[in-house]
């Protein structure tokens, strides 16, 4: 609807009220249609870097873990304990460590060891959204 | 009559829809802004997944080296095992000529410094790059936005052996007969010359039981060590023969005592054997450690490090000057360490000895002090290096 700002004064502050209220109704709607897009894109932001952190700290993990597997004389406990330790400092849980093969002690040197470790990633999202599957793995291969 | 001025606000249809172009130009900026955030910890993540690839690739050429001794079957167990390692969601990939072999050695500063196709091939060093050209790529949005190459990722891990073959050089000179007192020709009561020349060194009193005791913490210490470590024995003394008081007395410059083993118990029933006899003869130490060389070079294991530990009870005088042969065994890759034992020794040319082999020198004015260097240097013989 279209007021013209003609004709006596009282009419004419009418006319402009309308148009005020009608703008105003405008913007709430815009706003209602593009807030929910820019909590998105943020909250998507957020958990995508989350993702990365979270990946990068298991690699990071099973590496330190692999680096006990070839240290003289560790014991698996040792080693599942590095992983879960490096883990834990960065606030990762719902995690599995995993050693293949599962003892460690009388293996012969050079013997490959594969560190799996396995994250529960619903345990570790700052935001609701889920992408992938459930869980996460990454593998390091070392040797005795 | 005072009017109030009508302010009549000029409204025209386009300014309907300015919180759109707000919310758009908000939203260009916070895509902006996530897309870079996610660029950044997509690129740091790919980094540390190449470094950890790098140094596993490393790690498992080493192994394999030490294994075979062949360079080129670890190059190539290194190359096919790349592929269990994932970088930026993809294969990791590794070239020939990313796999270098040669050798890592401890600087002044600490730092392992590695020097390509030097001997002992001790070291492996694999070089691997991820970068928008080159076979395994690193695709990046705002690609070309920092210059061409600001997304090439680089990299290289140096896995160094921690196999050790370690050989004793010993002084058995008529000297380390004496007792401990530091005087020439005073041996352990109640033996006295000439009877004392021509018998084996007293069993507990002389200085070649004091380095037996000492030896003996050396293989307690090995024995609970790695079992990497290999040892091995010369001796030297001099070359003389003459007739002494009737009995015919005489040694040789150099023995090999004992090959390269991983038995230790072998070194001290060696040493015994050496004190069960009686000990003639000066000191030549160039010839002794010449000896030690021939045992390292007759090792088959080609990546295991060289250290060359030599004993003193006093000043070299006969053959070459000890320092000069030190540059030797440092120039075939033999870390020299230095021993002085005793109250009476030329601690300075052994101090260059040390020096010019690259290695440490240690002064044992007494017994305690010499099972204490060698509790020492069992204990560091062994190194594991990653860098």
């Amino acid at each position: 609807m279209r007021y013209r700002s003609t004709g006596p004064l009282r009419f004419r502050k009418a006319a402009t009220s309308f148009r005020r209220l009608g703008r105003r109704g405008t913007a709430t709607v815009e706003a209602a249609v593009c807030l929910p897009l820019l909590i998105l894109i943020s909250l998507g932001a957020i958990e995508v870097n989350n993702y990365f952190y979270l990946r990068r700290t298991m690699v990071l993990a099973a590496y330190e873990a692999g680096r006990m597997v070839s240290e003289d004389g560790t014991r698996q406990r040792d080693i599942v304990a590095t992983a879960e330790q490096t883990l834990e400092q960065r606030g990762v849980s719902g995690y599995t460590v995993i050693l293949s093969p599962a003892t460690v002690e009388n293996l012969e040197d050079g013997t490959e060891v594969i560190v799996s470790i396995q994250v529960n990633k619903k345990d570790n999202q700052l935001v609701p959204l889920e992408f992938g599957g459930p869980t996460m793995q990454v593998n390091y291969l070392t040797v005795r | 009559m005072f009017t109030k001025p009508i302010i009549r606000r000029q409204v025209t249809s386009h300014n309907t829809g300015s919180i759109t172009f707000l919310v758009l130009f908000l939203l260009t900026v916070m895509l902006i802004m996530a897309a870079i955030s996610i660029e950044v910890a997509r690129v740091e993540l790919a980094e540390t997944e190449l470094q950890v690839a790098t140094d596993g690739c490393a790690r498992l050429a080493m192994s394999k080296l030490a294994e075979t001794q062949d360079p080129e079957v670890a190059r190539q167990y290194a190359i096919n095992k790349a592929a269990s390692y994932t970088v930026a969601g993809q294969t990791f990939a590794l070239s020939g000529d990313d796999v270098q072999f040669g050798n890592s050695e401890r600087q002044a500063s600490g730092a392992y410094n590695f020097v390509d196709a030097q001997v002992p091939l001790n070291a492996v060093r694999i070089n691997s790059t991820f970068d928008r050209f080159g076979s395994q790529s690193l695709p990046v949005a705002f690609d070309g936005l920092f210059g061409d190459k600001s997304y090439r990722l680089a990299t290289s891990a140096v896995a160094a052996n921690s196999d050790v073959d370690v050989v004793l050089v010993l002084d058995r000179s008529a000297s380390m007969s004496f007792d401990m007192a530091g005087i020439d020709w005073q041996y352990p009561r109640p033996l006295r010359l000439p009877d004392a020349y021509l018998s084996a060194p007293h069993n507990t009193k002389s200085r070649w039981a004091a380095l037996q005791r000492a030896l003996d913490v050396f293989v307690d210490e090995m024995t609970q060590g790695s079992t990497r470590t290999q040892v091995g024995v010369s001796s030297y003394s001099s070359n003389t023969g003459s007739n002494y008081y009737g009995v015919w007395c005489s040694s040789v410059a150099s023995t090999r005592e004992l090959e390269m083993t991983d038995r230790y118990s072998k070194i001290s029933s060696v040493v015994s054997d050496i004190g069960g006899e009686k000990l003639i003869g000066g000191t030549n130490i160039s010839a002794g450690m010449y000896a030690g060389q021939q045992i390292l070079a007759s090792s088959p294991r080609v990546t295991a490090n060289k250290i060359m530990i030599v004993l003193t009870d006093g000043f070299y005088n006969e053959g070459q000057y000890p320092p000069q042969a030190a540059e030797v065994m440092a120039e075939h890759g033999i870390v020299v360490h230095a021993v002085t034992f005793g109250s009476k020794t030329d601690t300075a040319t052994m101090q260059q000895v040390a020096d010019r082999g690259k290695g440490i020198f240690y002064e044992a004015p007494d017994e305690a002090t010499l099972k204490e260097v060698f509790r020492k240097l069992a204990r560091n013989l062994a190194i594991k290096v990653i860098q």
